[in-house]
């Protein structure tokens, strides 16, 4: 975007129509999620309730899964990774940048590789050593294997990167301490980077499936996406109360990304022109 | 229109990709860790395990039920407990879909946290029995001295291996043909007389298809789903797999590229190019769509749709057909049973719960509980008994389509075509024949498309048979 020269009635026009594609899934969710089965079964697709609303779908799907539970238990799954991986990957990332340590480069390789790992061949041995602990079916069991993350140091270490010197010298002859630096200056600048990988972590976090479905036995400690996934059935079902369910679900994501989304912007782009 | 990844009973869609991988790498360390550690009673616990317990026993039971069947089943588990309150009580777990449950299952066998009961799907059926956790079935029924002359046993066939019941059958479907009789009689054709073999489809597609000035978009429209292809081979009375069909040795080699199976995916490759098929591609959902709302006149699906396919068919004012499975030629033989059973797990679990788990078990299997889950449900009754329950003649009275699987079930003839293939990697296989099938339908040739897709699979059929000596 070079100034606003190119910024004319057309491009308003694209912008519209992308508006309209990208919004398009959120829209037929909400309006599917009210429809009976003969509105989501016809061919051409209903694009609205034509034989009328179906607020059903909701009870229904609150029936079949424990909602509620499952709710709360997304809730703290989700924060808890997205405050761990903040602070686990602040520290980490302050230590590359500001501290000097020998291999720096070397150990902040090491650090990366680890996103080369696929999670898949690691999430056997998380399982084994998480039920040997006994934390099936708790908090520290869906979050444990999730509050350090490669991706999340390399992130911030992109952005300290970019800081100006100048106000961290500034800091040490007034005496603040490697802590004091780094809560009471560091991190208050760096809100936007904090933010984007806040919100990223959140969302895979709460996106999670085959973690949760693996340290997880009782269906009230279930995460909302198992719930989800089991409204849906091959045989017969009925495709509003699935919407109902992912509507539901898709809500605080939804709100994370609407009142987040400049920050995830600003954010990954911190950094990368200097 | 929704989509959706394919969630069956059966087969591994694409989303589940990630957890069959893993399954794959499990599947080697559990046959490597199961079979030396049968740390429990290889049978059936004396008969009064259960009375000498004190206290409530639990027992876990993992199962992949869910819409309309997860409350079905949450009142057949209700009912148990209340039974058997003080006793025995039954905590039903979601564990997932079936792929993601067998997954969940091997991780547990590898931290020894195994439920008491677990329902694995008929293709797992294999890969339990190589695992070496559970009791089988026939321990029990032998200890008991118990009549099973009520069990259907076209449907414990499947389940049994060399003449062991391992397994209890739970729900159960078959494949039926279903066809838009308002349709068929728009097209001139006679609605009381639907095809037979897959050369009558031909026929009659021809004149529905729109293309030849018929009143549906296509005749004829069914998954890429390699259980129908399964299903094609054993109504020729023909083996999906080597060694009697995996029943006499652990099979070596699927078959999918020869025969019948051959002939049917060239016919479909036919009817595809020629317009007379829809190819809706692997989504089960997206064939049922089309045919809910008219665009393809016959389709192929499990018993399990016959209620979504009834109500669709009422709002949209039409005449719902159903019948026999097609042939290749036509002949005696019949469909494979689909569905899933109950397993008891042994290794690592007391004797009182194994007991409990068993009754819980049998409990299930009673031409009550089962017409209560026929009925609510639309499985197949395991139980012959269920079939005179009042609620299940009175279900059968307002759904008469539904006697059209009961009389293809009765008339079909044990044999090990009609029981099915056992093989280790039967999901893999069943992906890999949906593969060969799909790339047949895009154009492919389809000998070279059918025997690629078998080929592929000789190393992992190998490995298998290798991992678990």
């Amino acid at each position: 975007m070079t100034g606003g020269r190119r910024s004319g009635p057309g491009s308003y026009v694209v912008l519209a129509l992308l508006f309209l594609v990208v919004l398009f899934p959120v829209y037929y969710g909400l309006v599917g999620s009210f429809m009976g089965e003969r509105d989501t079964n016809s061919f051409p697709p209903a694009l609205w309730p034509v034989s009328g609303l179906q607020p059903d779908n909701y009870s229904d799907a609150l029936g079949i899964i424990p909602l509620g539970n499952q709710y709360l238990t997304s809730v703290l799954q989700t924060l808890v990774i997205a405050l761990g991986q903040l602070v686990t990957s602040a520290l980490a990332a302050y230590a590359f940048v500001f501290l000097p340590l020998r291999w720096r480069a070397f150990w902040f390789a090491v650090f990366l590789s680890t996103m080369m790992i696929p999670y898949e061949s690691i999430i056997i041995p998380n399982y084994l050593l998480i039920s040997q602990w006994g934390l099936k079916d708790t908090i520290a069991g869906l979050t444990l294997p999730f509050l350090a993350t490669g991706f999340g140091a390399f992130l911030l270490r992109q952005s300290f990167l970019s800081f100006p010197m100048e106000l961290r010298d500034a800091a040490r002859v007034d005496g603040a301490s490697h802590f004091r630096f780094l809560t009471s200056i560091l991190l208050p600048l760096s809100r936007p980077s904090l933010a984007a990988l806040g919100i990223y972590s959140a969302l895979s976090a709460w996106n999670m499936y085959f973690w949760p479905l693996l340290a997880t036995e009782d269906p009230k400690h279930q995460t909302i996406q198992i719930g989800i996934s089991q409204l849906q059935t091959s045989d017969g079902d009925s495709p509003g109360m699935v919407l109902a369910g992912v509507m539901l679900a898709l809500f605080p994501t939804l709100l994370l990304v609407i009142f987040g989304q400049r920050f995830i912007v600003r954010g990954l782009t911190a950094g990368a022109v200097k | 229109m929704f989509s959706s990844p394919r969630t069956s009973r059966r087969g591994a869609g694409p989303r589940y990709a990630v957890p069959a991988a893993i399954a794959s790498l499990s599947l080697v360390l559990a046959a490597c860790g199961g079979g030396s550690d049968a740390g429990g009673t290889a049978g059936a616990p004396a008969k009064d395990a259960l009375s000498k317990a004190s206290g409530v026993t639990t027992v876990s039971f993992w199962h992949s039920m869910d819409g309309k069947n997860a409350e079905e089943l949450t009142k057949l588990v209700t009912e148990f407990n209340q039974k058997n309150s003080g006793k025995i009580e039954v905590k039903a777990t979601y564990a997932g879909k079936y792929d993601d449950a067998i997954t969940k299952y091997k991780a547990a066998i590898q931290s020894k946290s195994t439920p008491d009961v677990i329902q694995i799907y008929d293709i797992g059926t294999r890969f339990m029995i190589d695992a070496k956790q559970t009791v089988p079935m026939q321990s029990f029924i032998d200890r008991d001295k118990l009549d099973v002359s009520d069990l259907q046993p076209n449907i414990t066939g499947y389940y049994s291996v060399d003449n062991k019941l391992h397994s209890m059958p739970f729900n159960t479907s078959m494949p039926v043909m279903y066809y838009n009789k308002t349709l068929f009689k728009k097209a001139g054709l006679d609605p009381e007389k639907p095809p037979v073999t897959i050369e009558e489809i031909r026929t009659a597609a021809e004149k529905l298809s729109k293309k030849d000035g018929g009143p549906a978009d296509y005749g004829f429209g069914a998954a890429i789903y390699g259980w129908l292809l399964e299903q094609f081979i054993a109504t020729s009375g023909a083996d999906y797999c080597d060694k009697g069909n995996g029943r006499e040795d652990k099979a070596t080699k699927v078959m999918f590229d020869q025969g019948e199976a051959l002939e049917v995916v060239s016919w479909w490759q036919k009817m595809v190019k020629d317009g007379l098929a829809a190819n809706t591609g692997r989504d089960t959902k997206s064939a049922q769509a089309a045919f809910k709302s008219g665009q393809a006149a016959i389709t192929l699906e499990s018993t399990g749709q016959l209620g979504g396919f009834t109500k669709a068919f009422k709002e949209a004012g039409w005449e719902l057909g159903a019948a026999n499975y097609p042939k290749v030629k036509a002949g005696d033989a019949g469909p494979i049973i689909g569905g899933a059973s109950l397993w008891i797990d042994s290794v690592g679990h007391k004797d009182a719960n194994k007991e409990a788990a068993w009754q819980f078990v049998k409990f299930l299997g009673e031409p009550k509980s089962q017409a209560a889950w026929h009925t609510g449900t639309g499985y197949f009754p395991i139980s012959k008994g269920a079939l005179n329950e009042p609620v299940d003649v009175e279900y059968r009275k307002n759904n008469p389509l539904f006697d059209v699987a009961v009389k293809q079930l009765e008339s079909t003839k044990v044999t090990t075509s009609s029981r099915g293939c056992l093989l280790g990697v039967m999901p893999q296989a069943r992906k890999a024949s949906e593969d060969g099938l799909e790339a047949a339908l895009g154009g492919g040739d389809p000998q070279a498309s059918m025997s690629k897709a078998a080929k592929g699979l000789e190393a992992q059929i190998r490995g298998y048979n290798d991992s678990v000596k």
